[in-house]
């Protein structure tokens, strides 16, 4: 194990300032680089936006709105039975349905805020944390049963798939200085109450925190 | 990075495997299409300096590749084969580390460790270790 586990051994030599780029002056403490900074969310968004297409035209297709699912690599049979199979019907709706709500959580949550939001809304780091998790999980077990279930694969659905794979993998750090600020928070405070009102953005006074991340008013 | 994309692909392969190396619908291919997708999964999870502790996770079902033919009893040597080569070589992809030039304020570990992060967070911001 490297410096994911090496945090608590310190070295007390001092560092050469980092870089200041976008958003780095409001870099969480101890980070060298700030997750919230929208160069880091800008790709992030744009893959939701993809997804979000990609959910509302399977939904599309399986409300019977549009008529064909075009899929170049396996062919419009091999759609059909992954849209409607069993397993799609398990929901009083069509599973593709799931997939709109899902990915616009990800494009709302995804954009609120600005590069401290991690301090200033933490709320939406985390309900972004929340949105892209679960949109991961149904797209991992959709996957696991288009292979053994249905045996039949779908482009778009591979595509939606991957999308929110590449949402959650990229994105879930964020959700790390977020939880770190409410730690932080509790551990001055000693209150929940304090950390609900941490959570949802509380103007915060000055005090002992590092880096002038003030104390919780 | 270099051994989370090779990761990823290996999922990939456990995913597209079974037609291309035509198994018969036996246990082989059901397993390798449930591990295929966690291990892109916990690979592109493991993409991230952030999240790189991930990559311990793909040791789980690296070990479930490995010791599912001896209690599944695959039919042919070939699914045996691609399940213990492909298992092997993800065990090796987690076990490398890459390069960890970023600092996360002490990682997800921190979250857990009731010293961070009070004066030790301090001192990390001051110039330790992430």
């Amino acid at each position: 194990m490297r410096s994911e586990t090496s945090s608590e051994s310190v070295n007390l030599t001092p560092r050469p300032p980092l870089p200041q780029g976008e958003g780095e002056k409001d870099a969480p403490p101890g980070w060298s680089y700030n997750p919230s900074a929208w160069r880091e969310r800008r790709l992030l968004i744009a893959l939701a936006a993809l997804g979000f297409c990609a959910a509302l035209y399977t939904a599309l297709y399986q409300l019977s709105v549009v008529p064909h699912l075009w899929d170049p690599f396996f062919g419009a049979h091999s759609s059909y039975l992954v849209t409607h199979s069993k397993v799609s019907k398990i929901l009083p709706f069509p599973d593709g349905v799931l997939g709109i709500p899902g990915y616009l959580g990800d494009l709302i949550f995804g954009s609120l805020g600005g590069a401290s939001r991690w301090r200033t809304r933490t709320w939406a780091v985390l309900a972004f944390a929340a949105t892209i998790s679960g949109l991961a999980t149904v797209s991992l077990l959709l996957t696991i049963t288009m292979g053994v279930l249905v045996h039949s694969w779908c482009t778009v659905c591979l595509v939606s798939a991957t999308v929110s794979t590449l949402i959650f993998g990229l994105g879930i750090g964020e959700a790390l200085p977020a939880l770190q600020y409410l730690k932080r928070v509790y551990g001055r405070e000693h209150t929940l109450a304090a950390v609900w009102r941490a959570l949802w953005g509380a103007r915060e006074r000055p005090a002992r925190e590092p880096r002038g991340e003030p104390a919780l008013s | 990075m270099g051994a989370r994309v090779i990761t990823v692909a290996l999922g990939v392969w456990l995913m597209v495997s079974p037609p291309i190396l035509r198994y018969p619908r036996t246990g082989a291919d059901t397993i390798d299409r449930v591990v295929g997708p966690i291990v892109v999964l916990v690979g592109v999870l493991a993409l991230r300096e952030v999240t790189r502790i991930a990559r311990y996770a793909l040791f789980l079902p690296a070990l479930f590749l490995m010791l599912a033919p001896w209690f599944l009893h695959y039919p042919a040597n070939v699914e045996l084969a691609n399940a213990e080569l492909t298992a092997i070589a993800i065990t090796i992809c987690a076990a490398i580390p890459g390069r960890l030039r970023q600092r996360t304020g002490g990682g997800w570990l921190g979250l857990l460790n009731p010293a961070l992060p009070g004066e030790q967070l301090r001192e990390i911001v001051e110039g330790g270790p992430s």
